[in-house]
């Protein structure tokens, strides 16, 4: 399967997705005007990763700002990356905010506890 | 599982909605049909449930951090207004002493003609007509000297004028 590897802009974020390394990575800001068109191919990769992933997959989130509709597609990316831990295979999410952003720490928090996952959160200096 | 087909990111749960939907217009069910469609709803409902707590949370927050972003662009956007104005203040200081100087240096030279005018042209004629008379010629020569007050504001009040105009014409220029 091809790897996804995006620039990040403005509005969307940077996304490293590398299925021979069991890597995934979000970073930057995401405020797309149509998240579910930007989200979508990663979804529908994440969809057939999950059928054959890696004995241990990594999902990095390094997220500066995120809008509403960004925040429920990450919500359906850690639901569908959560089947992983279910299916008995090792994921850890890493969730990387600012230090001192609590803004970004209490939403990692909220993920955390609606998801099924060993989430780590991670403040950066 | 149903799979999205719009831009609507809760194209998911609408689906199961209208999958529940489908199944209540249709009569034939059986009561354990029926049972199983309840239990996927019930299961959807709260997850959805869930999602939307945890969004509403973070989008209060991100809303929150946008306010605060404002209220500090607010801050910053005054704080720039004020030493903006300070700023012109200073300018238009700067401008008037620059201004004042030019206008003394204009109003000297003017003294100096004054000067030579009344000590060539005017002094033979007052001496002529008023037997070099010293109070005359002190008066004369009194009231050319208060003239140049009245001269020394009227080409300082030109040339902030002349400059004031540039000034404004430069900025709209750059506009």
């Amino acid at each position: 399967m091809e790897n996804i590897q995006l620039e990040g802009t403005g509005r969307t974020p940077a996304v490293t997705f590398n299925a021979t390394q069991g890597t995934l990575e979000i970073s930057g800001r995401s405020i797309p005007e149509n998240s579910i068109s930007f989200y979508k191919p990663l979804f529908d990769w994440i969809d057939t990763y999950i059928e054959q992933p890696r004995e241990q997959t990594n999902i990095v989130f390094n997220l500066e700002y995120f809008n509403t509709s960004s925040s429920k597609c990450i919500l359906d990316m850690l639901r569908k990356l959560e089947k992983l831990s279910i299916a008995g295979h090792k994921a850890k999410v890493e969730w990387h905010y600012e230090d001192g952003d609590e803004d970004m720490e209490e939403s990692g928090n909220d993920f955390k506890s609606l998801i099924k996952l060993d989430i780590d959160l991670i403040a950066k200096p | 599982m149903p799979k999205p087909k719009s831009d609507n990111v809760f194209d998911n749960e609408t689906q199961y909605l209208k999958q529940a939907k489908l199944v209540l217009a249709q009569a034939d069910q059986s009561a354990e049909s029926l049972r199983q469609e309840y239990e996927v709803l019930i299961a959807q409902y709260e997850k959805l449930l869930g999602d939307s707590s945890v969004i509403t949370k973070i989008s209060d927050r991100l809303q929150n951090r946008l306010n605060r972003a404002n209220d500090k662009l607010e801050a910053s956007s005054r704080e720039i207004k004020r030493k903006n104005e300070l700023l012109q203040d200073a300018i238009k200081e700067l401008t008037k002493a620059r201004v004042s100087k030019r206008a003394t240096t204009i109003v000297f030279m003017a003294a100096i003609i004054l000067f030579i005018i009344s000590e060539v042209f005017l002094e033979p004629i007052v001496d002529a007509y008023f037997q070099d008379d010293v109070y005359i010629n002190i008066a004369i020569k009194g009231s050319i000297a208060l003239l140049l007050k009245p001269i020394d504001y009227l080409v300082e009040w030109y040339l902030l004028r002349d400059t004031m105009r540039k000034t404004r014409q430069t900025a709209r220029a750059q506009r």
